[in-house]
Order: structure tokens, then sequence, then C-alpha cells
């Protein structure tokens, strides 16, 4: 069985609506990143991918099997949602229980695995709070817990880190990417922090198309020689605003540093710099849509 | 001036809503399931084969019917009761049975051995009318009194029996004459003017489904902050509790009440037509008036319970709650119009004007004692929201302004 | 036995934290009711009259909830995406609750029997079910299609309501209180419309999202 997903001319409609256009990908093991912003399509993609939602029009195999089979598809899978709820009276080992018996595991298996597994993600002491009275990051981890209970080749995770503060949210990307394995993990996000710690490969959808698919590093390449930083003074910043794509800027007194998008020096006192993730995702998106 | 833009903003809401109009379809099909009820009564003419019935308020016959049906069942030991509405057989023990007996014995004036040979020889049963009443009362004996005896031999019963109030006075029916069945049809002509008594039929109907119907629409809207994860988001506005919840509560009112006024008005322009042919002056506004002073108490009670239980365990166990509420007022319901303190006050005949105005008090009592606790329920709400804003009411070990998302 | 072991535990996790306060509910409904109905020395009419115009609405109670869980469309994803289809976690929890709903109805069927009510048993005890069943799939049915939980209990008490004024005439064949005429082929007739319900009620979880999707896909 071949370690990847397949997905090959997918379109995907919501009624009249189609939010997904001519999707080609094939995801290998390791992490693997879905970018784009709010509403770009990448939760029906990852719902697709998890059997939620059926094809409309393509062709999307995981490991092989066709993604109409969906007890075979679903027994290779697991699926973190953006918003992960669970019966609110159940405590959380019962929660975790419940959720191996309906991902297919014997008692025994159960037994052994829940366990580990809540001591993996911090959960162990809180096995029988009541899932009502967790925290959101709590809740978080209990959710990525549940999608790997049953030893999943890929893993479908949205969106995160949503709903979470700082601190557990570098919490998590290391969770993620210590169960990661030789997994194939399929991470949807609109943050680019998300992505930077552990993703090799990328895909940025906007709009339901693919923008951008190959390797972080040859994103960022994309960038070279594009990215400045600079310091001005806030009166400055409308005028260069209104002539340049800013990928992030820093306030300190009467002065701005910022970085900005430039196929040539912008201006005096402007320094070509690396490109990150973020700048190569701006320039991405103000090449092909023209404007951010 | 937030109210009124919340308070219209509930009913654009409402009109969204599949429940709403659930229950819209609901009561127009209950409601046209009876309108054959709603013919129009005819004049009595002289010489007629029967003109109904009507119940004797003759003092003497009253007691010696009552004095018949007791005996009867005394001696099989074995009364009938309706204590919610559904039959049960009270066997009394041997010391309730000597107190019944001593009840017996002051109304018929006969000891127990007089009694027996009475018993035996007239064929007594507690299947006896009226008019087959064979055996006699003390001479001695006042209604009052009567009376009295009477109260002591239902509370022996546990409530519920022939012998209760609302009942005794109704326990001689002898047929109608000609005079009474005019009476009665004159009444409903010209005191009620037509549409008064329709109106009370309209009422009596109506009233079945609007005890339960809103507590559905209530429960729906209460649980809609839970299902759109919107508690928190709500909980953090400027808007007070107060404004929230009673936006919510009057809007399920009045989106309930619309529909009941519209068959109103249908029903009003249909009696105006016939009425207008006829040359009878019918009270246009007798199916407004009607509804809003005796239907509109049912639907503030069970649109209150609906959201004032679920405002407080986040569940639809208001249906529940209303649901045996309805089950046990529908039980206990006098037909005739016996209102006392039933939430569903039955009037289950075209005319009976009498019973309506002997009993009219305690139903003007009855509904406004039911709109006070409708309000009363309705204030408890927005403190129940008030709490749970400020999150001082618990759920599940956290305070419930803290649960993220949809328990 | 691993197979059975995993439908078990299905049915432990319903009763355990589901369905126990629906049951527990009825339980206590029919525990009160000799405080205001009598269930002693009933002749055959007037205990039918308890079996169809009180013990049966426990369908409502027992069966219209089987997937208020779930009724959280998060907490539906979640369970949708696993092995174990939720179609058979709702053909297990239909089952299971029928089965106590079986016996609350029977334990109380012997109850006035033991209270010296003459009555045919297992004809009572039959007819009422049916009319349970049928209350239950009618409140299944309304909350699986349109979504919410006092649909589910709303279409049902209607029905029941229905039955009340005129209902004779009005629901024929569906008449619910028929055995107080003595009459049983109406109870036939609602099993069977009950058990249709339940099939809708079930097709539309399992078939809803395909047909949808598959007809508007088609379309574009």
């Amino acid at each position: 069985m071949s370690a990847e997903i397949k997905i090959s001319g997918l379109n995907q409609f919501y009624g009249k609506k189609q939010v997904l256009k001519d999707i080609n990908l094939n995801i290998g093991t390791g992490m693997f990143a879905l970018l784009g912003r709010n509403g770009a399509g990448k939760t029906t993609l990852m719902r697709v991918l998890a059997t939620l939602l059926p094809v409309s029009r393509g062709v999307v195999t995981v490991c092989g099997i066709p993604i109409s089979m969906e007890a075979q598809i679903r027994r290779i899978t697991g699926y973190l949602p953006q918003e992960f709820s669970f019966y609110a009276n159940m405590t959380v080992y019962e929660a975790m229980d419940y959720l191996g018996v309906l991902s297919g595991l014997s008692k025994a298996d159960r037994q052994e695995k829940i366990p580990d597994l809540l001591a993996k993600v911090n959960l162990l002491t809180k096995k029988k709070v009541k899932v009502g009275a967790l925290s959101g990051g709590m809740k978080r981890r209990l959710g990525i817990a549940q999608a790997i209970l049953h030893e999943p080749k890929v893993l479908i995770v949205d969106e995160p880190t949503a709903g979470l503060d700082a601190e557990e949210r570098v919490r998590f990307r290391n969770l993620l990417s210590e169960i990661a394995g030789d997994r194939i993990v399929i991470l949807s996000t609109h943050i680019i922090a998300d992505i930077e710690a552990s993703c090799e490969r990328i895909a940025v959808l906007e709009e339901g198309e693919i923008i951008y698919n190959g390797t972080v590093s040859d994103m960022l390449r994309l960038a070279e020689g594009k990215i400045y930083s600079a310091q001005i003074k806030k009166t400055d910043l409308p005028g260069i605003k209104a002539k340049y794509p800013i990928t992030s800027m820093v306030s300190s007194g009467n002065h701005v540093s910022l970085r900005l998008i430039s196929d040539e020096k912008p201006f005096e006192g402007a320094c070509l710099c690396e490109a990150g993730i973020e700048d190569a995702y701006m320039y991405l998106m103000q090449d092909k849509r023209g404007a951010i | 001036m937030m109210f009124p833009s919340l308070f219209l903003n509930e009913c654009r809401q409402t009109l969204k809503c599949k429940t709403y109009y659930i229950i819209i379809i609901c009561m127009l099909i209950f409601f046209i399931s009876q309108l054959s009820a709603f013919d129009m009564i005819n004049k009595p003419e002289p010489n007629q084969e029967s003109y109904g019935f009507t119940f004797s308020s003759d003092e003497r016959l009253i007691m010696e019917t009552a004095l018949q049906v007791l005996i009867g069942e005394y001696n099989a030991n074995r009364y009938v009761t309706y204590p919610i509405g559904f039959y049960k057989e009270v066997t009394l023990s041997e010391k309730k049975q000597a107190k019944m007996l001593e009840i017996i014995r002051e109304i018929s004036g006969l000891d127990e051995d007089e009694l027996k040979a009475a018993y035996e020889s007239n064929g007594i049963n507690p299947g006896v009318s009226a008019e087959q009443a064979k055996l006699s009362i003390a001479e001695d004996i006042s209604y009052e009194r009567f009376m009295e005896l009477m109260k002591q031999a239902d509370k022996l019963l546990g409530g519920g029996s022939m012998y209760r109030k609302s009942y005794i006075k109704y326990i001689a029916r002898v047929p109608a004459s000609f005079n009474e069945a005019l009476q009665a049809y004159n009444d409903i002509i010209y005191k009620e003017r037509l549409t008064g008594a329709y109106a009370r039929l309209f009422c009596d109907y109506l009233g079945i489904v609007l005890a339960i119907l809103p507590v559905f629409l209530a429960v729906t809207r209460a649980l809609r902050d839970k299902r759109g994860g919107a508690n928190q988001v709500i909980f953090s506005k400027k808007a007070g509790s107060a404004s929230i919840i009673l936006s919510r509560y009057l809007s399920t009112v009045l989106m309930i009440m619309l529909p009941v006024l519209a068959i109103a008005g249908y029903l009003s322009v249909q009696f105006l037509y016939y009425g207008a042919n006829e040359g009878i002056d019918v009270d246009v506004f007798a199916f407004f008036k009607y509804s809003l002073f005796w239907l509109l108490p049912a639907v503030m009670i069970s649109s209150s319970v609906g959201i004032f239980l679920t405002e407080l365990t986040q569940t639809a166990i208001a249906i529940v709650a209303m649901g045996i509420w309805w089950f046990v007022s529908m039980s206990v319901a006098d037909l005739g119009g016996g209102y006392g303190w039933n939430l569903i006050p039955r009037h289950n005949t075209i005319g009976n004007y009498q019973v309506f105005i002997d009993n009219f008090k305690i139903l003007v009592l009855n509904r406004i004692g039911y709109s006070l606790l409708a309000i009363l329920l309705a204030a408890a709400a927005v403190l129940v929201y008030d709490l749970k804003r400020r999150g001082k009411l618990a759920i599940y070990g956290k305070r419930a302004s803290n649960i993220k998302g949809k328990p | 036995m691993r197979y059975m072991e995993r439908e078990l535990q299905i049915l432990k996790v319903n009763l355990k934290h589901f369905i126990l306060p629906h049951l527990l509910l009825s339980i206590v409904l029919m525990g009160l009711s000799p405080l205001a109905i009598g269930i002693e020395n009933l002749d055959a009419q007037r205990t039918a009259r308890v079996l169809e115009m009180f013990t049966a609405l426990s369908g409502i109670i027992i069966l219209t909830p089987v997937c208020l869980p779930e009724q959280n469309s998060d907490i539906r994803e979640l369970v949708e995406v696993k092995y174990l289809s939720y179609t058979r976690v709702i053909l297990a929890r239909i089952l299971e609750n029928l089965f106590f709903l079986m016996i609350i109805i029977g334990f109380y069927i012997i109850w006035l029997k033991l209270n010296n009510c003459s009555f045919p048993m297992l004809k009572y005890y039959l007819g009422t079910l049916a009319e349970a069943f049928f209350l239950g799939g009618l409140g299944f049915c309304a909350f699986m299609i349109l979504g919410q939980i006092a649909v589910g209990y709303l279409l049902p008490l209607m029905y029941y309501i229905m039955a009340f004024g005129g209902g004779r005439r009005l629901l024929g064949s569906l008449y619910p209180f028929s055995m107080i005429y003595g009459s049983y082929r109406e109870k036939f007739y609602l099993a069977v419309l009950g058990l249709v319900l339940f099939v809708v009620g079930v097709g539309y979880i399992h078939f809803y999202k395909k047909l949808r999707y598959r007809k508007r896909a088609d379309k574009a």
C-alpha cells in the first residue's frame, strides 16, 4: 500500500457554488501544510479527505484506497476538526474509550493505548475530569489524542492551534511534530507559525485553487531578492503602504520597523533581507492576485 | 431604547424558525378538525321531540339523586372517582366506611337496617337517575348542611368523586323543556350576541393546544444560543439580561397569538356575515376579547415555563414539565364549565351561559392568577440568565460563563 | 467476540450517558401513576384507556431522543468520521431503547394484572407497544429530518392531541385509542408505520449527505 494521498482533478461544490477548483496534489509521508486565507477552501478539502463530504468531481485515493470506500479510509485516517467538541458529561477517559470503540479498537487495545496517549498529551491527571470542564487547550489535546488512538497512517488536522493561547500553541506544535513519525500529516492553517516549526512541504490555497505546491524552501526562493526591511517615520507610513505590500510591521515610538515586497530597492534606507515563510506567502498572494 | 429593536429582531428570527411554522400548521389542523362543532344553533320550536338535557337546580332533586348514588357505592364499598380524570376505584377502610355511613344516615334520616331494607326493596344502584330516585331524604336537612356532608364524603374518597362541589350541582340531569331550551337560545342570541357563545367554544378547543404548543417555540429559542455557541458572545454585550430575555419571551407570546387572532378575525368575519343575513346583532369583537382573556394566559404560562426551565437547565426538560402539567390539566378539566384553577378551563358546549356567569368570578381569578405566575416565571428566567452571565451558575464544575463553544 | 464487545460497549455508553434519564423519567411517571390513576380492579375497557392514553406515551420519551447526543454538529462530525459507522450506532441505540421500552411496558402490564385488572395480557401488551413504537418513530423521524428535538416531541404530541377531539373519525386506521373500543386492527397499522418511520429516519441520516451532494454535482 503506497503511503500517499493522490488528489486528481478535484472539483467540489456546495450547491451551485464551486469551492474547490481543479485540485491536484500528491501528499507523501511527513508534515504537509495547507495554507490559505479563511474561506479559501482548506476545511472543505480536509473534510473531503476525512470522508465527511462526498467528492463532487475528481479522483481521490488515500494510500491506494479510493475515497469512496469510506470504512477502509476511516480505518487508516484520524481527524481533528477545527471545532473539537464531545459529550460534555463524559470523563476524559470515557470519551477516549468510546472513541476507541468507534475506531474499531478492542478492549485490550484501548486499555493499553489510552493511558499512554493521555500521558503523551499531558491529560493523564485529568482522566476523570468531565469533557465539559476542560479548557480549550486541554480539549484540543484530547482531540489529537483521539485522532491518533487507532494509529492511523494519515492524520488530518484542521486549524491545529485555533483558539489556543500562545503557550498552548507552542506546546501543541511540538506535540504534533512528536507524533508525526512516518505518518502523512496534513495541517490546514492560516497561521504561518504553525508551519515554520515542522512542515517540509506546503500548498497554498486561494479561492479554491492551488496557487503553490512544493517545498517550503522553494517557496522561500520565489521571494528571494524581493523582501526588504526598513525603519521609517510613522508619518511616511501611509505613503509607503500605498506603494508597496507590507509583510510585517512593528511600531516603536515615532518609528516603524517594517518588511515590504519590492522587485527593486524601494527607497534609501531599505535593506534586502532573507525571506521568511510569511513574506513568501504574501509575495505569492500579491503575485497571483495582484493585490493583498 | 434597545428593547424595541431586540424585540422586533426576535420576532423576525421567529419568522425564520421551522418550529414556528410547524406550530401554526398544527394549530390550524387541530382547529379545522374541530370546525364541525361550530354548526349554527337553531331556534327551538314547540312540540319538538327533545330539547336536550339540562341540569335540575331543584335542591331536593339534587339531594335525592346524590343520596341514591352514594348508598349504591357504599353498599358495594366501591366508589368511583376521577382524581386526574382517569377512572379510579376507591375502597374505603372500615373506619372510613363507618364515617360514610354517618353521612348517609344524616342525609337520609335512616339507620343502617332501614337503609339496607330500602336498598334491597327499591333496587337502588349507583347508576340510577334522578327520575328513578326512590329514596327520600331527611325532612330536616338543609341544602347547606347537605353540601357540607358531600364535601366530607369527597374528602374521605381522596377527591375527584361525584360528590365534589363542581360536580354535585350537575348530578340531577333532567330533560329540558321548551321554555328552558328557548331561554338558552335567547341567552346566546341576545345576551351573548351569538359570537360570545361561539367564542367560548373557540377558546375551549384552542386552549387545548395553546397550553402546550408555545413551550416548543420557547425551548427552541432558548436552546438556539447553546446550539450556535453564541452564549459567551451575547453574555458580553451591553444589552441587559431583562431586555434579552423579555424580548424573547414577549416575542414568543406575540408570535403565537398572531395566528390565534388571525383565526379569531376569520371567524368574526364569518359570523358578521351570518348575523347580517339573519338579522342578529353580533359582537364582532367577541372572538378577540375571549382570545385575549381566555387564551393569552395559557400562552404566557407555556412560554414562560419553556424559557425559564430551558435557561436553567439548558435542556428540553421544559417540554416534559409542561407536558405533564398539560396532561393533568386536560384530565381533570370539567368540560361543562367548572373552571376552577385549571390551566385549561373548558367550556365544551355552545351556550350554557348561566354556568359561565356563575363561574365567571373564579375564571377571572384563574386567568389573572396564571398571568401573574407567567410573569413571575419570566422574571425568574431573567434572574437565572443574569446569574449565568455573571458566572454564578456552575455546570460540570465550571462556571457557566466559562463554558466555551457548545457543551 | 471482539465485534460483540464493541457493540456492547456502545450499548453500555448509551445506557449510562444518554438514555438513562429518559428511562428513569418513564419509570417514575409510571410508578407514580397509582396516586392519580386507578390501576386496581379495572375492567378491560378501563385498562385499555390507561394503557393507550398514558402508558404508550413512554414511547415518545424513550425512542425520540436516540440521536440527541449528536445534536451538536461538531460532535456529529467527529462520530461520523470513525470506522464504526454512525448508522450502526443509531441502530444499536434504537434496538436498546426499544428493549427497555418493552421491559417498562411489560412490567406495567404485569403490575396491572397483579392489581386485579381483567384484560387480555398479550394483546394489550402488544397493542400498547405498537402505539408507543409508532409515537417514538414519529418523534425520531421528525427529529432526524427537521433537526430540532422540540419538533421531535411536538409532532407525536400533536398526533396524540388530535386523537382526543374527533380522533376516531379523523385518524381512522391510525387511531391510537382503538383498544378502548375493542379493536386491534389499528395497532397493526401503527406498528408498521412506526417501522417505516424509523427506516425513513435512519435512511435519511445514512443517505442524506450523498444524495444532496450528488444531485448538486450533476447539475454543476
